[in-house]
């Protein structure tokens, strides 16, 4: 007790620079757990996949073509033509499978109660829209009726210019195997999305317990959902928000490939500076996709901040070690007066050690609780490392206690006293 | 013998050179004695006094308190013989200048683990003694030498010591004051302490019970 109440005395001295020293050893163990933050950032979507269907992975692959960056895009001219170019480099590359497979929901209307409401009473079914490599890969049958054919992901339907457009002809559909009760092949449903308004025809069933894989790389059961063909339409220039959200989505797709994401990344980074829009593409998990907000990519980010925190916590150990060795100089003559008020060597030494315990305390605290809130405002489910921070915290520790060692080792307690202050 | 010091030798490391400073010295002191320490400066009277007092470990010789021989060699015997049985006074009084009175005669008494009520009334009755009542809240810097020396010697007295060592404590106050301090070193004598007062002035020598040179050594 009268030990800590020392301390809190001794520690008063000088804790101008102790807080700055307490503010950069957090800073450094900050920085070390959000490049944790940040990998797993890239990681989570990494999952591996799925690998019942053979011996490649599935990355996702997705687009920052959001907000700013967005409408910058959009303005140039050509913004659809790069949009189809991009599809049909990702459909025909032979390094990788490209699926465009996605889940979505569709409203409909309901058949029970038809007649008396049938404009307004609408529900939500779970929908998927299957490329058209799908079928093949993921082996997907009907067990009634009947699949898509190939043509069937041509749409050619007349346009308006609005998104989600009306059409006059019926849209091929097949159920998953739950439907198989209520409803039979040949049965057509009102059905609107974004993409689609209007009527669709029931061609097949599926077998129960068919899979694909939705575009978060999870397994994604077909049965409780409406199977709609991702369709291709070329045929709506005039339409230009339409078909620019087509394919907008058709690129947010899965690479399936024996390949690391880093390769493929690589290889979508090259194709994306020939047609004008580095950054805009990224092959989930990989690390050196590209971040437009920090014009670099994550990989360099993460040593760049890693840098910087071995920097700081370097910095600091320095700063603290200097700091120790002149504020012990400095208390040699109130050791001193300690010493013949009946402190021993031990306690001289204790103090001193219990400073540098504090400040490492503090500033694991102090780290702990930013990184906590850091974590908190990322909506990222992960775990802090907070083992992390404890390597600027040993360096620093470690420069202190050798510090407060070496100066008290070799006093006797009668040249202490003898200082003048 | 309250307190003996047998055959102490004492060597410093001077430039490189290890250099005796105490070869050999005995020396003595009873209950309720005054003594005074003289000799030239670099004698090594100091030193001495830090031996006596345990702040200084001597190479080699015998330290014995009440008939009890202290192991030298052992800092926690050493430790714990300075804070039941010493009490230091120095030249510049060693008091820290940003706690008042009352907080620097409370530091031993801390250290010592003694309650917050108890250490009052220690205090109060340290300062009493010294005539330096009600001062509990005066700061260091805002009295005269004598008064920090009386203050020093209040905290030196309030753990109440048997023997209490003084290196020059008159060293650097005027006559007057100096005095009023070997008054006090007196009266404490009375009360029964040893008191064992390094110094240069043959005035303050004078006035104790016995006088012990230390010679010089001639140095090669
Ligand atoms: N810690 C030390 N390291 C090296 N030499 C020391 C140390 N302490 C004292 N000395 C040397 O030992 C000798 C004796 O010192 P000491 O302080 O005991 O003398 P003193 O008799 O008290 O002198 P003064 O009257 O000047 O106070 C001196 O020459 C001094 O330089
Ligand atoms: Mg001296």
């Amino acid at each position: 007790m009268f030990l800590f109440n020392e301390l809190i005395i001794y520690m008063k001295k000088g804790f101008l620079i102790t807080c700055v020293i307490i503010t950069c050893i957090a800073t450094a163990i900050v920085l070390s757990n959000l490049t944790t933050l940040i990998v797993h950032e890239a990681e989570t979507d990494l999952q591996e996949y799925n690998e019942t269907y053979a011996d490649g992975k599935y990355y996702g692959i997705g687009d920052k073509l959001m907000g700013d960056v967005e409408d910058v895009f959009v303005k140039q001219d050509n913004c659809i033509d790069i949009l189809i170019n991009m599809n049909n480099w990702l459909h025909n590359n032979k390094y990788f499978k490209y699926f465009e497979g996605r889940a979505d929901q569709i409203s409909y209307i309901s058949n029970e109660i038809e007649g008396e409401f049938k404009d307004t009473y609408n529900d939500i079914l779970n929908a998927f829209w299957l490329g058209p490599d799908d079928i093949e890969h993921f082996e997907i049958k009907t067990c009634e009726g009947s699949i898509f054919k190939e043509t069937d992901f041509y749409h050619n339907k007349s346009l308006t210019n609005e998104p989600g457009r009306l059409c006059d002809g019926e849209l091929p559909i097949v159920m998953g195997c739950r439907f198989r009760n209520k409803y039979e092949v040949g049965d057509t449903l009102d059905i609107y999305n974004f993409f689609y308004v209007g009527k669709a025809k029931i061609i097949g069933f599926l077998e129960a317990n068919s899979k694909t894989v939705d575009s978060n790389g999870n397994i994604y059961v077909l049965d409780d959902s409406v199977i709609l063909p991702f369709f291709t339409d070329f045929s709506g220039e005039e339409s230009s928000i339409y078909m620019r959200c087509l394919f907008l989505q058709k690129n947010n797709g899965k690479l399936y490939s024996k390949l690391t994401a880093e390769d493929l990344q690589d290889m979508v980074n090259e194709y994306m500076s020939y047609l004008g829009i580095t950054g805009a593409y990224f092959v989930f998990g990989a690390k050196n996709q590209w971040q437009v907000v920090f014009a670099t990519n994550l990989d360099n980010m993460i040593n760049d901040i890693g840098k910087i925190a071995i920097g700081i916590t370097a910095f600091s150990s320095i700063t603290l070690a200097i700091f120790l060795f002149v504020k012990i100089k400095k208390s040699e003559r109130y050791f001193g007066i300690m010493a013949i008020n009946g402190f021993n060597k031990n306690q001289i030494r204790y103090l001193v050690l219990l400073e540098v315990l504090m400040i490492i305390t503090m500033s694991l605290v102090l780290g702990i609780a930013i990184t906590g809130l850091i974590h908190d405002i990322s909506y990222q489910e992960y775990d802090v490392n907070y083992l992390k921070g404890l390597f600027p915290l040993v360096i620093t520790g470690i420069a202190g206690f050798v510090i407060g060692e070496f100066n008290i080792e070799n006093q006797e307690l009668s040249s202490l006293i003898s200082r003048k202050e | 013998m309250l307190l003996e010091l047998i055959d102490i030798h004492k060597s410093y490391k001077i430039h490189g050179r290890k250099t005796e400073i105490l070869s050999g010295i005995s020396f003595s002191a009873e209950k309720g004695e005054m003594i005074a320490i003289m000799g030239e400066s670099g004698a090594g009277k100091s030193t001495l006094l830090n031996i006596a007092g345990g702040i200084l470990r001597a190479d080699s010789g015998k330290l014995i308190y009440d008939s009890d021989e202290i192991n030298i060699a052992s800092k926690k015997e050493l430790d714990l013989y300075r804070r039941e049985h010493i009490g230091f006074i120095v030249q510049d009084f060693a008091l820290i200048s940003d706690r008042d009175v009352e907080e620097n005669i409370a530091i031993p008494l801390r250290i010592r683990k003694i309650n917050r009520s108890q250490r009052s009334i220690i205090i109060s009755q340290a300062l009493m003694e010294v005539g330096l009542k009600g001062e509990e809240k005066t700061y260091p810097c805002m009295m005269s030498g004598g008064e920090q020396q009386r203050v020093a010697i209040a905290r030196a007295l309030a753990t109440d010591p048997d023997i209490i060592l003084a290196d020059e404590p008159t060293g650097s106050l005027d006559s007057e004051n100096a005095d009023n301090v070997l008054n006090l070193l007196r009266m404490v004598c009375e009360k029964g302490k040893t008191v064992i007062i390094v110094t240069h002035d043959k005035e303050v020598a004078s006035r104790c019970n016995r006088i012990v040179k230390i010679e010089r050594r001639r140095r090669d």
